[in-house]
C-alpha cells in the first residue's frame, strides 16, 4: 500500500496542531520578562523584571536605590540628588522607558517585555 | 540502476530546488540585530543605536558620534572653562565655525519667533535654579530686574558672523546645542554609511532608516502620567524633539515651576504641557519646540504652520492634543501595538 | 539494468545518499544566516521520513542519527551547545513520525512531517529553557510552533516526491536474497 501525500487525517492533524500552536503559548507563556538596564558611570549591567527586588546603584553622589514591583515596574525610592527629579520619573515599565538622575550618574532603562514596541522614547 | 528505478539527474534537480527554494525562504538577513551604546553627555544619557552594519564598525562609527557630541559638549556647555564660558564672560570675542553655526541658527530661530525663544535667556534660568532641589521661586523683582537683560536684538554679530558682541547679554546654547550636538552625530553617521540608526540624546531624537521587519518605533511620552506613552509614532527620516514641562521642575508649596523660561514674562511658560515637533535638524526641532512651548497651543501652531519642513503636536495643560497639518504625514501613528 | 548483486549493498548504497543528502541539507541550512535561529526549513527531516518510510525504523535511525552527527560535524557545531538542539529535534521528530506512522496507517506524508516539525521544535525550546533563557522562552511559541507547521508540510510534500523518486517500492529493509526489483 503507498502512503498517501494528504489525507483528512493530514488535515485534522495539521488543524490540529495549528490550534495547539496557538494555544501553547497562551496556555504556557507570559509575556517574556522585560529586562531592566542599569547604567552606573560607565557600566551597564542588566536584570531581570521579574519579580519584585529593591536594587542599589551607585554613583558619584551615593547610592540611588530603586524598587521593582511584582509588575515589573521600576520607580526610584531614594535619591543622593539635590532635586530627587529622577524619584518623580518613575515608575516606569514599557520597553524604552528611562529614568535618569543625571547628578549620580545612574540611569535605568527597560527593555522588551511588557509593550516591547518603542525603540525610544521622545520628552 | 534504470532510469526507471533511480533517476539521478531528477534527484540532482530536486536538491537544487529544494536548495533555492530555501535560500529564498531564508533572506540573508545577518545584519539584522541592531547595534547600541550609551553614555552620559550634556546631562542628559545618550543612546546611539544603528542597524545594519557589522558590530565591530557599528562600534567603530557609534564612537566617532559620541566622540563628535562630546566635543560640541566641551565647546558650547554653560560650565566654566568652556569656550561658550569665556566668550559670556568676556562679552564677545571671535566665533569657532561650529560656535558661529549654532549662535547664528539660534538668532535666526529667535527672530522667526517673534523673540519667543531668546538665547539671551541665561540670566532668567541661573535665577530659576530649575536643576536645583525645591526652593521659593525667585522674587518678582529680581526676574524684572533680569529681564532688562534679556533680549536677542542687543548681540551683534561681526562680519562673516565669525566673532561677536554680546552687548552685556549672556548666551545660553542649551537644547540648541544639544540639537547641533545631534546633527553633528548623524553626520558622522551618514558619512560612515550607516542607513539605519537613533540618535537620542534624551529623548531628542533623530531617526533614520528602520528596524528591519518594520519602521523604527518612537514613544511620545505621556507629559502627565510618568512612564506612559502619549502615542507611539514611526516617524521618518528627520529630527524628533519633545519640550516639557515635565522633565525639569521643581516644585514648591504645590506649585510646579518647570525648565522653559518665557523671555518676555521671565517665568516658566503656561498653557502647553508638551509639544513634540520634527524638523529636518535636531538643532531646528529644539528651537521650534521652545518657542512653540513658550507661545502657547494658538500662537504655537500657527508658528509650526508657518515653517516650513517643522511640524508638530501640541499637548494643553488640559490634556487636549493637537497636530500641525502635517504631522501625520511627518510621525505617522504605529499601525499595530 | 536492474541491480541483481547483493541488495544490502543497495541498500547501503541508498541509505548512505539519504544521510549525506540529509547532512548536507542540515548543514547548508545552518549556515545560511536566518533572521531568528529557529527558523529553518528541515528538509533533512525529509529524508529522515522517507528513509523510516523505504525502510523502517531501523532506516529511518540510521539516516536521523547520520544527519545529526555529520551535519554537526560539518557545520563546525558538534562540540558545541547548538548541538544539543539538532539532537533532541532530530530525535523527537523521528520518533514521533515513527509512532505516528504506527499508529495511523493512514496518515500521508504531510500530517507526518508536520507532527515531526512540531516535535523538533517543541524539544528546541525545551532545551533552550533549560540551558539559554528559562521559561520566558515559550513565549516565542507564538511564532515557532506555526513556523514548524509551515516547514513540516513544505518538508512532508519533498520526503512523498523523495520516495516516489526513489522508486517507491522498496518498503522494507531488504533480507538477503530477495528480489528488490519489483
Amino acid at each position: 500500500m503507498m502512503r498517501p501525500l494528504f489525507t483528512v487525517i493530514d488535515a485534522a492533524v495539521v488543524a490540529g496542531l495549528i490550534v495547539l500552536s496557538i494555544l501553547i503559548p497562551i496556555l504556557k507563556g507570559d509575556e517574556p520578562p522585560g529586562m531592566l538596564i542599569i547604567h552606573e558611570g560607565g557600566h551597564v549591567r542588566e536584570v531581570e523584571l521579574e519579580r519584585w527586588a529593591t536594587i542599589e546603584a551607585e554613583g558619584p553622589l551615593g547610592v540611588t536605590r530603586f524598587e521593582v514591583d511584582g509588575d515589573g515596574r521600576v520607580s526610584v525610592i531614594k535619591a543622593p540628588c539635590p532635586n530627587r527629579l529622577c524619584v518623580s520619573m518613575g515608575p516606569i515599565a514599557e520597553s524604552g522607558e528611562v529614568i535618569v538622575c543625571v547628578p549620580n550618574r545612574v540611569a535605568l532603562e527597560v527593555a522588551g517585555g511588557k509593550g516591547g514596541v518603542v525603540d525610544a522614547v521622545s520628552r | 540502476m534504470t532510469s526507471k528505478n533511480v533517476k539521478p539527474k531528477k534527484i540532482i534537480l530536486f536538491i537544487a530546488a529544494l536548495i533555492l527554494l530555501l535560500l529564498w525562504a531564508r533572506k540573508p538577513e545577518q545584519l539584522g540585530a541592531a547595534y547600541s551604546e550609551t553614555e552620559f553627555l550634556m546631562d542628559t544619557l545618550v543612546t546611539i543605536t544603528v542597524r545594519g552594519v557589522g558590530e565591530e564598525d557599528a562600534k567603530t562609527y557609534v564612537r566617532a558620534a559620541f566622540d563628535e557630541m562630546g566635543a560640541v559638549d566641551e565647546e558650547m556647555a554653560r560650565r566654566e572653562g568652556t569656550p561658550l564660558y569665556k566668550l559670556n564672560k568676556a562679552g564677545g570675542g571671535a566665533l569657532s565655525q561650529s560656535m558661529a553655526t549654532v549662535i547664528a541658527a539660534s538668532i535666526h530661530w529667535a527672530e522667526a519667533s517673534g523673540g519667543a525663544f531668546d538665547p539671551t535667556v541665561a540670566p532668567l534660568i541661573d535665577l530659576w535654579r530649575v536643576k536645583d532641589e525645591p526652593h521659593p521661586p525667585p522674587a518678582a523683582e529680581d526676574i524684572a530686574d533680569l529681564l532688562t537683560g534679556v533680549g536677542y536684538l542687543a548681540v551683534s554679530f561681526g562680519a562673516d558672523e565669525k566673532s561677536i558682541e554680546l552687548n552685556g547679554r549672556v548666551l545660553d546654547l542649551g537644547g540648541v546645542a544639544k540639537g547641533y550636538a545631534i546633527d553633528r552625530a548623524v553626520k558622522v553617521l551618514k558619512d560612515a554609511g550607516v542607513g539605519n540608526f537613533i540618535v537620542n540624546a534624551g529623548g531628542d531624537l533623530f531617526v533614520k532608516g528602520d528596524k528591519g521587519e518594520r519602521p523604527w518605533r518612537v514613544g511620545i511620552a505621556h507629559p502627565r502620567k510618568p512612564g506612559e506613552l502619549f502615542a507611539i509614532v514611526e516617524p521618518r527620516e528627520g529630527a524628533m524633539v519633545t519640550s516639557g514641562d515635565y522633565e525639569r521642575y521643581f516644585i514648591w508649596e504645590g506649585k510646579r515651576y518647570h525648565h522653559i523660561i518665557d523671555p518676555k514674562s521671565g517665568y516658566p511658560a503656561e498653557g502647553i504641557s508638551s509639544v513634540t515637533v520634527t524638523a529636518p535638524t535636531a538643532m531646528a526641532a529644539d528651537a521650534v519646540a521652545t518657542a512653540v512651548f513658550i507661545l502657547g497651543a494658538e500662537q504655537g501652531l500657527a508658528f509650526l504652520e508657518g515653517t516650513q519642513g517643522a511640524e508638530g503636536m501640541v499637548i494643553s495643560s488640559t490634556g487636549e492634543a493637537v497636530k500641525s497639518s502635517g504631522f501625520d504625514h511627518a510621525a505617522p501613528e504605529a499601525s499595530s501595538r | 539494468m536492474p541491480y541483481r548483486g547483493d541488495p544490502r549493498n543497495l541498500f547501503l548504497a541508498r541509505a548512505g545518499l539519504f544521510v549525506a543528502l540529509a547532512a548536507t541539507l542540515q548543514a547548508v541550512e545552518s549556515l545560511i544566516p536566518s533572521p531568528a535561529p529557529w527558523l529553518r526549513l528541515g528538509l533533512g527531516n525529509a529524508l529522515v521520513l522517507a528513509a523510516l518510510i523505504l525502510w523502517g525504523f531501523r532506516g529511518g535511525f540510521l539516516v536521523a542519527t547520520g544527519k545529526v552527527l555529520l551535519g554537526s560535524l560539518i557545520a563546525g557545531r558538534l562540540i558545541s551547545h547548538l548541538f544539543l538542539f539538532s539532537l533532541s529535534g532530530t530525535y523527537s521528530s523521528l520518533f514521533m513520525m515513527a509512532l505516528a506512522m504506527a499508529l495511523l496507517p493512514r496518515m500521508g506524508y504531510v500530517g507526518l512531517s508536520t507532527l515531526g516539525a512540531v516535535a523538533h521544535s517543541l524539544a528546541g525550546l525545551a532545551v533552550a529553557s533549560v540551558i539559554l533563557m528559562g521559561p520566558a522562552v515559550w513565549s516565542l511559541a507564538v511564532a515557532v510552533l506555526p513556523a514548524a507547521v509551515l516547514s513540516g508540510a513544505v518538508t512532508g510534500v519533498a520526503a512523498w516526491y523523495l520516495v516516489k523518486l526513489s522508486g517507491g517500492r522498496v518498503k522494507a529493509l531488504p533480507v538477503e536474497g530477495e528480489d528488490i526489483r519489483g
